[in-house]
């Protein structure tokens, strides 16, 4: 109790600035934590949801298609649907075209999507897909976006020229071209994948492209186990997960918050040398008190762990201070957002873009923890060294040069 | 043989302690510093020092200044060690004792007043004369009645709850004194304790550092420039050629 209450008062002592230095490196430590926490949860947020997009329309939790080599899924859709786990799973085709407007003679390339029929009204995809105009099972035509649309400068109703890639007789792949008419009109929360994909019947690609194109799409939330129990089951076939699918996208994300986390690493850095430089300069205006308590009795370690401590109570109030900040900042995104809005607005004199952000916040209990411990183990250790080097001076000597 | 926590006296009574009727004694103290950093030569302070403070009785040492005697106070404390020799407080060899022990037998035993009044900055008058109290595992609570009795029976009830930044230096020694009470030990060290104040202060401070002691029945070791003081003690030693002559009383074998 002595230990504590005599490290409390030595952390905010009011003399030679102590007590300011303290301040300044708890507001350090919580304004960084504090930060840390609201970026981590806003890049949790955005990973999360962008990810989801990706999996109910890009790449799916699991996708299963031929080996290289083979022609055709060695596995039909009731053994994958036999698995435990799957939520959903569906046949479908993926196709790449060249969709040309004749009228007004532009074009893009577009990929071609079909899946079986009770796929679009999956859960997971109907909220991530939706149909404007028309119904994409049975169609007569093509359905395409809007943004897709205003490429080719179409209008409803339109025909298009769409020319495929299919399987030749003596030739791989041959081309064909057809014209189809704008059957239906879709949009999805994905901006790049209304843009550049095109749905067509499933019963009609299938026989243009063959059995061979047909792939197998997975919706489940373990992906790894059901990947290697088709692994298991069929060593023809390829379980791609979405981590697998989107590698790229995935590892860049990740890479994007580590370098987060060094960055404010390097920080709380700079602030545990002014943790350290503060203790030693404390140890220094306190070594007659320090070696005054060694005569009233303290061991060498007590007062060792006096200076050690007031560190450590800099650090935790700084880091308490900094979670409820944090908590309270991720809580309020949209409230804090609004009021930058507002600021900017009162400077610039025009709406900003911080109005229309919607930030989906996720905050990790174990990010924080994480982040407190390194945050503590650092302060440690910093405030550690600060005591060792400096006390080095045996008690009688700072007596005597205290009385002298 | 190591001595026992009973022996260095881990409750306030001690009763094992109050069986010695020489609470510290030296034996044959050598000290002995290295002259400069690269460690050639030595400066002998102190030559086969022998030593005995009874029980009750007031001992001051005087002497030139660099003759050796706060070195000789600090070592009998346990703050310093010997070269060579022996100190013995309440039977205990300060060398056989770790860093533990040591610090113990110096909190329960042993009583500083030093001439800076070496308070605790940020800690009340109080809080200070707590402090020895608290080292030793005490609560605030169950140490604060002592506190305070010795605060007002050294005049100082009205200043508990000042800082020593808003005392004066005469009341900041008087707080050191209680301090130094405050675990009731058996020995008072002060190292010339009215060194830094005027005249008048430093007799208050002369007159309560021997009646409490007179009162109280512990042991006073002095080291002083002032002779009229040091001569108000019991017995009183001149250091002079790193060895020790008595002056006045009888003085105590070892």
């Amino acid at each position: 109790m002595f230990i504590l209450r005599t490290a409390l008062k030595y952390a905010f002592s009011k003399g030679k600035g102590q007590r300011t230095s303290s301040v300044v490196i708890v507001l350090g430590i919580a304004l960084g934590l504090a930060a840390l926490l609201v970026i981590s949860s806003v890049m949790n947020g955005l990973q999360t949801a962008q990810l989801d997009q990706l999996r109910a329309l890009e790449s799916f939790d699991v996708s299963v298609e031929p080996s290289s080599g083979n022609d055709g899924l060695s596995l039909g859709l009731d053994d994958v649907s036999g698995i435990p786990g799957i939520d959903f799973a569906f046949e479908y085709i993926e196709t790449y075209a060249l969709v040309v407007d004749k009228t007004s003679g532009k074009s893009t390339s577009a990929r071609v999507r079909a899946y079986s029929n009770d796929a679009y009204y999956s859960e997971r995809m109907a909220q991530s897909l939706h149909f404007i105009a028309g119904e994409p099972v049975g169609m007569d035509g093509v359905a395409v976006s809007y943004t897709m649309m205003n490429t080719l400068s179409l209008h409803s109703g339109d025909d298009v020229e769409v020319t495929f890639l299919k399987p030749g007789r003596t030739a791989t792949v041959v081309p064909y071209s057809t014209r189809m008419a704008i059957g239906a009109l879709f949009g999805s929360s994905m901006t790049e994948f209304s843009s550049s994909t095109i749905f067509v019947d499933y019963q009609w690609l299938l026989s243009l492209m063959g059995e061979s194109s047909v792939r197998i799409g997975i919706y489940t939330q373990n992906s790894e186990s059901v990947a290697s129990r088709i692994a298991e089951l069929s060593p023809d076939s390829k379980a791609v997960t979405w981590k697998e699918y989107n590698r790229a996208l995935y590892s860049a994300l990740m890479l994007e918050k580590a370098l987060m986390y060094i960055f404010l690493a390097f920080m709380f850095l700079i602030i545990c040398v002014n943790l350290k430089n503060s203790t030693r300069r404390l140890l220094r205006n306190r070594q007659q008190e320090g070696a005054m308590l060694r005569a009233l009795g303290c061991t060498r370690a007590t007062v060792n762990s006096i200076f050690v401590l007031q560190g450590v109570l800099v650090c935790l109030i700084g880091e308490v201070i900094g979670v409820l900040l944090g908590i309270l900042a991720v809580n309020n995104l949209q409230a804090l957002l609004d009021f930058a809005d507002t600021v900017a607005r009162f400077f610039t004199g025009s709406a900003t873009v911080l109005g229309f952000l919607q930030f989906q916040a996720n905050t990790s209990p174990l990010e924080i923890m994480l982040s407190c411990g390194f945050v503590f183990i650092l302060a440690v250790v910093f405030t550690y060294m600060g005591c060792r080097r400096t006390y080095r001076h045996e008690i009688m000597e700072v007596i005597f040069n205290a009385s002298y | 043989m190591h001595p026992t926590d009973r022996q260095i006296g881990d409750h306030i009574d001690r009763p094992f302690a109050k069986q010695f009727d020489k609470p510290i004694q030296l034996l044959d103290v050598t000290k002995r510093f290295k002259a400069a950093q690269d460690g050639e030569g030595e400066i002998t302070i102190l030559e086969d020092v022998d030593l005995c403070i009874a029980r009750g009785e007031s001992t001051a040492i005087i002497g030139k200044s660099g003759s050796g005697k706060s070195t000789l106070l600090h070592i009998a404390g346990g703050l310093d060690s010997p070269t060579a020799g022996k100190v013995l407080c309440n039977g205990v060899d300060f060398a056989t004792l770790d860093d533990k022990r040591r610090s113990s037998l110096r909190n329960l035993h042993i009583g500083f007043i030093f001439q800076a009044n070496l308070l605790l900055e940020d800690f009340t008058a109080l809080e200070n004369v707590m402090a020895p109290a608290m080292i030793a595992g005490r609560t605030a609570r169950d140490s604060r009645p002592r506190a305070l009795s010795l605060l007002e029976r050294l005049g100082l009830g009205d200043r508990t709850h000042h800082l020593p930044s808003q005392l004066s230096g005469g009341e900041k020694q008087r707080i050191a004194i209680c301090r130094a009470l405050m675990n009731e030990p058996d020995v008072i060290m002060a190292d010339e304790p009215t060194g830094a104040l005027d005249e008048e202060n430093a007799q208050e401070v002369e007159r309560l550092l021997l009646d409490l002691v007179k009162e109280d029945g512990r042991s006073l070791l002095l080291v002083t420039h002032n002779n009229d003081f040091a001569y108000r003690c019991d017995n009183v030693y001149l250091l002079k050629n790193h060895a020790l002559s008595l002056e006045k009383g009888l003085g105590l074998d070892v």
